[in-house]
Order: structure tokens, then sequence, then C-alpha cells
């Protein structure tokens, strides 16, 4: 149905697609860049390492110095991946490579630790370089007076460069490197606080969930590499390609590719796996906002991408990862909504919306391409970044994040309220906010997936993350009716004064303008201008972010379904709808009040998912290694005492029966010799 | 080339001579000189067979004999050092005296005044 108006021509709206809501393709002028050394992909990952270095080595025990070294080392990754933004777009084919330390001599196997960047990637690096520039800010404020700032900073810059190296990497080496530093420095991250036994738990439950994981992540590395002869990302992408012909892929290639995505899995929390992330809540702010917002979580996804063109072909991987992102996609969202602690919600919202970036690449087919992930990779940055950063700003000033402490403040603090509810809205996918953008064309590449070549992966896929759109609005609205409840200086005064006062004279005599000033005050004095900016950075960007999205350069052959976005949309409506009906008589105006106390304890506690990992994992673990303990000690060491005690008997015999005198001794002895002379001689 | 006769009845001599003094001599110093004897004997054996016989490994016995005429100073210093330990401790080398220290306590009014 095309309408044609006089003069106006509409496109016909079943016919739209991406690639017409996208940006013109602007020529970019060529600024005279000097020849400087080295690639920007290369200064990308050694600036925050040098910083890290430096923040170790040389801040001694000035704060002072940490935080220059470390925002400096923030601004300069952040320099170096706008200048490789700007080279990208200069360079023809927007695929850039570049060396790192030469080849490594492993014999046949060739290991060339390559980088490698096109549009996607560079567009994450940019992200990664701003919220970790941010973080480092807002670290300098939130653990002002932390005696372990120093090393908080340092263990910030290495975080990035690891994410950087993982992003840029186009070598498995390399990737497993940045991989393996970014576990050791989530550690050292969610255990900041080492003084306190739920940050040390939580720690070592993050490195031992992860690192679980990561036996499966390894091994399908090294089946990839070693099957093509290389570490070359792209050789191994293109060795098992061409491999995998037309009676289907090869069972090296399904068994790597499932094994790389369990791997995943745990690094970004998916089901089996996903206790870990809300435990990781016990680290300071800012580190809940790197390593969940931009960097570690996501990293799954930007592997993914790397492997995108073998998994689009290894349909049991795709169902695997499907199954387990929609998963965790449906029930995290669920968990989310029934969470006390505002930043629990936001620890569930992440696992939600992690697993929405994996579902989108489990749904994608070759022909739509892997962009939707790393899109909503991008847009999930900016606004989780945002609501962590401004969450643990109002858990300061109101002393913890539990939803009865939360409750007005974003009334009560006004400052905080623009930033609390773009980040919500950015969350819940409104639109013209980032995740509306990213979250349609996930919906919409599972949907051309589901219709056209991706298989009963892309049918689950595009049902989950059509469930999710609603539940995700339903807590979004949630956090939004606490935060936004009238104060109970509003409510006396709606209740004492209803109309009929008209004071235009004595401003400040009214209580409640008072009481917004104070608190509005109070709310500025609190943070440093800097982290202020930063947050305000990643406000904005939460809602320019949608121009990002919109940049021509992605791949955009995804058919735009106006009916499906119409109904996801009336869908998000209905539940914010109903969550505000249940919200009502509330104190709080906390709609999660509503679920029963039991089902909220048990949300708190991850189902008992803890409890499980104890009794499927660490118990029987434990009792593998007491037996095998118990066989070093009673089995294999009764060999060792028995030789002991055996040697001793010996001796004794051999006492009983020398000659007590040298002479004979010696006759003994040569007579031994010719005895051995004679085996030599007979045994010749 | 050499004939190997002579060289090789000159090995069995000293090798008798060496077993001679270690088996039948009661004196440490000379036990320790049938050793010496024992290891030249070894030491030209090896000289012998390294010049008589045909073979790829001509630089083995020289090295080895090299080896041999440096593991023998060494242990004629530690057997030394040993000796004047034990005569220091007893008073008398005498190799045919009892081990046994309580035996030589025992012993001790009768053996010391003679040496052999």
């Amino acid at each position: 149905m095309s309408r044609t108006l006089p003069g106006i021509s509409l496109p016909d709206p079943s016919e739209l697609s991406w690639a017409d809501l996208q940006l013109p393709s602007l020529g970019i002028p060529a600024l005279p860049v000097p020849d400087l050394w080295g690639t920007p992909a290369q200064w990308a990952v050694l600036v925050p390492l040098l910083a890290a270095l430096a923040g170790v080595t040389l801040s001694g025990r000035s704060n002072r110095l940490a935080a220059w070294i470390g925002v400096a080392g923030g601004l300069g990754t952040l320099a170096a991946t706008v200048w490789q933004l700007y080279a990208l777009a200069l360079t023809p084919g927007a695929r850039r490579t570049s060396g790192t330390l030469g080849a490594l001599p492993l014999g046949e196997l060739d290991a060339p630790l390559g980088l490698v960047v096109t549009w996607p990637l560079a567009l994450i690096a940019v992200t990664v370089a701003t919220v970790a520039l941010v973080v480092q800010v807002y670290a300098r404020w939130y653990l002002w007076y932390d005696p372990r700032y120093r090393t908080f900073a340092a263990t910030v810059s290495l975080f990035t460069a690891a994410m950087l190296l993982t992003v840029h990497a186009d070598d498995v080496l390399l990737l497993i490197v940045g991989w393996e530093v970014m576990g050791w420095c989530s550690f050292l991250l969610i255990g900041h606080h080492s003084t306190k036994n739920a940050a040390r738990r939580a720690a070592s439950k993050a490195l031992l969930v992860t690192r679980t994981a990561d036996i499966g992540f390894v091994l399908g590395l090294v089946i990839l590499a070693g099957g093509a002869g290389t570490t070359s990302i792209t050789r191994i992408v293109e060795h098992w390609s061409s491999s995998a012909t037309v009676p289907g892929p090869s069972t090296g290639l399904v068994v790597a590719m499932l094994l790389v995505v369990v791997g995943v899995a745990g690094k970004s929390a998916l089901f089996p796996f996903q206790d870990w992330l809300p435990d990781a809540m016990e680290g300071p702010t800012p580190a809940s906002a790197l390593i969940h917002a931009a960097t570690m979580v996501a990293a799954g996804t930007v592997v993914l991408t790397h492997l995108f063109e073998l998994l689009a072909v290894t349909d049991p991987a795709r169902l695997l990862l499907a199954v387990l992102a929609s998963v965790t996609v449906l029930g995290a969202a669920l968990l989310a909504f029934a969470q006390g602690d505002l930043k629990r919600l936001l620890a569930w919202s992440t696992v939600s919306q992690v697993a929405l970036m994996l579902a989108a690449l489990a749904a994608a087919t070759p022909a739509t391409g892997p962009d939707a992930a790393a899109q909503h990779l991008v847009a999930h940055a900016w606004f989780k970044a945002l609501l962590f950063l401004s969450v643990g700003w109002l858990g300061v000033l109101v002393g913890g994040t539990a939803m009865a402490l939360v409750a007005s403040g974003a009334r009560r603090y006004r400052v905080l309220r623009r930033r609390l509810a773009w980040g919500l809205l950015g969350l819940a996918g409104v639109p013209p906010f980032v995740g509306f953008f990213s979250k349609e064309l996930i919906l919409g590449a599972a949907e051309v997936g589901a219709l056209t070549t991706g298989g009963v992966a892309s049918v689950i896929v595009l049902s989950s993350v059509g469930a999710a759109a609603p539940l995700t609005a339903a807590y979004c609205m949630r956090a939004w009716l606490v935060l936004d409840r009238r104060t109970d200086a509003e409510q006396l005064a709606a209740t004492y004064h209803q109309g009929g006062v008209e004071r235009i004279d004595d401003f400040f005599d009214e209580p409640v303008v008072l009481h917004e000033a104070e608190g509005l005050e109070r709310a500025e004095a609190a943070i440093s201008s800097s982290a202020r900016l930063g947050t305000t950075v990643l406000m904005l960007m939460t809602l320019l972010g949608a121009a990002v999205a919109l940049l021509p350069v992605w791949r955009s052959d995804v058919h735009l379904n106006l009916q499906l976005l119409l109904v996801t949309l009336l869908l998000m409506l209905v539940a914010a709808v109903a969550v505000a009906l249940a919200a009502r008589g509330v104190r709080t105006r906390d709609a999660g009040a509503r679920v029963p106390a039991n089902v909220s304890i048990a949300a708190e506690r991850g189902l008992g998912a803890d409890y499980a990992y104890r009794l499927l994992v660490a118990t029987p673990v434990l009792a593998l290694a007491r037996a095998v303990a118990w066989f070093d000690a009673e089995v294999l060491d009764a060999w060792v005492r028995g030789g002991g005690a055996g040697a001793h008997l010996l001796g004794r015999a051999g006492d009983w029966l020398t000659p007590r005198r040298a002479t004979p001794a010696l006759a003994l002895v040569l007579g031994a010799v010719l005895v051995l002379a004679g085996v030599g001689v007979v045994t010749r | 080339m050499i004939r190997p006769a002579l060289p090789y009845l000159l090995v069995a001599v000293l090798a008798g001579l060496g077993v001679y003094g270690i088996l039948a001599r009661r004196h440490a110093v000379l036990v320790l000189v049938g050793v010496e004897l024992l290891l030249g004997a070894a030491g030209l054996l090896l000289v012998t067979v390294g010049q008589t016989t045909e073979s790829d490994l001509h630089a083995s016995a020289p090295v080895l004999t090299l080896f041999l005429i440096t593991i023998a100073a060494a242990e004629v210093v530690v057997a030394l050092a040993v000796l004047v330990a034990l005569h220091r401790a007893r008073g008398h080398v005498d190799l045919a005296a009892d081990l046994d220290p309580r035996a030589v306590v025992a012993t001790s009014d009768d053996a010391p005044g003679e040496t052999p």
C-alpha cells in the first residue's frame, strides 16, 4: 500500500529498511596528520598498559599522581581510538591491520600476533576508551579516601588495555591474553575492598566461575588454531569456512565452536554461569560500571564477532548460544524485577542485556551480519555506565542503594533526575534513545534470520527478545517509579495545602523549594565537577549515541518491520502501565513489593544458583580432590615410605653382613668389581 | 702402531700390584698407593685401547684418561685428608683394626702401640 500524497512521497512502510534511516555518508576532509610512529590500534593497547605500569611504579604514595597518570592514560587511549576512527574513515575497504611483537617462532604453527580493526571494532574501542576514562575520573572522586586507590587506578588502566587488546586482536594468542588479563583484573576490582568477606567471596566466585568456563574457551581456540595451522583469526576463519562444505560443518568446527560458546557464556554470565555477576556488585561502583558496561561481560560478544563467520555456519553452536542466551534474557529480566536493591537490579539487567547481544549473534545469519550485536554493545555501554555511575552517586548521597533508601532520590536530588531518567529510558529501549535503535535492529535481524536461513535458533531468539522488551520496560518503570516518588515534604504539601495557596513573594519560604534547593546543593557538593562532567558526557551519549547507531558504517541489509516495531512499543507501554498500576498504594511506590516475600528473597539469592554451584560443582570437585589427596597420601606415599623402610632394613642387613675391618671390606669391593666385569663380559 | 702386548702386560702388572696393595697391606697410605696403581692401570688400559683399535671414537680414550687423572688427583687429596683425620681420631691408621669405635675403645690398651 503506497500512500502518495501530492508533493510528498512517503516510502512504502513494508519496504522500509535500515538503510533508509541511516545518515548520509559524508566525505571526510583529509587533515594533514603527521606521520606518527605505530598504528592507532597499537597505541590504543599500549597507552593504558603503560599507564598501568606507571601507576604501579611511579605514583608512590601519592593519590594525586596516581589519578593524573590514570586520567592521562585514559585521555591518551581515547585520543588513539578517535585517531583510529579517522584513519579508518580514510582507509579504502575500512579494514586496517598491524603487527605487534612480530611473529612467534612456533615451528609449524604460524603465530603472526596481528591486530585488526574494522568499523564495528573501532566504534567499540572508542566506547570502551570513553567509559574507561569516565570511570577513572569518577573513581578519583568515589575512592577519594580509599587507601588502595592507587592500585585501583592502575588496575582500571590494565583492564582497559586488556579489553582493547581483545577488541583489536587478530590472533587467538592475543585474544586469550586479553581475555585472561581481564579475568584477573576483574578479580582485583571486585575484591577491591579486600577486608570485606563478601567482597573477597564475590571476587573468588567471579574468578572461579569464569575460569571454569575458560577451559572451554581455550580448548575451543586451540582446536581452531591447531586445525588451521595458524593463530591468525582471519586465516582461521578462512581455513574453517573453506572446509565447511555442503554437507555441513566438520565435527572439529562444531566441537570447537561449542567450546568457545561455553567460554563466552562464562565470561558474559549466561545461564549456568550467571550468578557471579550480581555478586560482583560487592566491588566499588566505578569497577561495576567498567566491568558490566563496556568491558568484561561484553568481551564475549567481541570474540564471537571476530569468529562470526564460523559461528554462522555452525548450527549446533548457534542453537546452544540461542538457548542459553534466551533463557538468560528472560530469566534475568524477571529476576531484575524482583530485586530489592537498585544496584543488583542493574546487575541483573546487565545479565539480561549482555545475553541479548549474544542472542543477536546466535540469530544472525551470514546475510545479516553481526553488527546488531556490536551496536547493542555500544549502546549498552553508554546507558549502563551512566546508570551505574548515577546510582553510585545517589548511593553516596542516601547511604545505600536499597530500594527503600533510594526512594524519591530523583526528586530529592534534581541533578540526578535527568541522568537516571535517560539511562532508564535507554535501557528500556524507548525512542529516540540508543537502546531503541539497537534493540529494534536485533529484532529485525532475528526476524530476517527466522524468515530466511536462520533456522530454529533465530526463532528462539526472536521470541525471547520480543518477550524481553516488555519485561525490560517493566523493571525500568519500577525503578523509575521508586526513584521519582514524591518526597515526604511534597506529599505533606499535597495533603495539607490542597490549592488556594498563592504565595508569589517569599519564594524561599516554601518548604518544598527549600528542600529541593538543599537537596540540589548537597548533590552538587558531594561529587567532584570532573566526575559530574563524566556522567554528563555519558548522559548525552545515551541520546546522541543514536546517531552512532545510524552511521552509514554498519551493515544494514536488515528489513525494518514497522508492525513488529509498533507491537513491541505497545507491549512495552502495556507493561509500564501495569507496573504503574501495581505500584499504587505501596509506600515507596515499589511495584516489586507486590512480589511475594519468599519469591523476592529467592530472587535476591539468584534462585539458589549459589547452592546449585556448590551441590553440582564444588562438592564433587572437593570430593574428588580429597580422594586424590587420600590416594596420594595412602597409596603413592606408601610406596615411598616403604622405600624408606626397605632401605633401612637393607642397611641393617648390610651392616650385619659387613666385616668390621677395612681390608676384608675392600676385598669384597674388589670381588664385586670382578663380578660386575664378569656380568659385563657375559652379557656383551 | 705399537704392539699392544707390552702395554697390556704392564697394565696387568700394575693392576695386580694395586690389588695386592689394597688387599694385603694394613697401612692406609699404602692401601691408597694400591688404589692409585689400579687407577694408573685403568688409564694405561684406556690409552692403549684407544691407540690400538680402529674406531671413530679416537678422542674418547685420551679424554677419559685426562678425566681419570683429574679425578685421581682430587681423590688423593680427599683420601689423605681422611687419613689425617683418622690418625687424629685414633692415633693410628691401621686398616686391619676393627672399624667399630667401641671395639677400638675396648682394645685401645693393646692396639695403639703396634704399627705396620
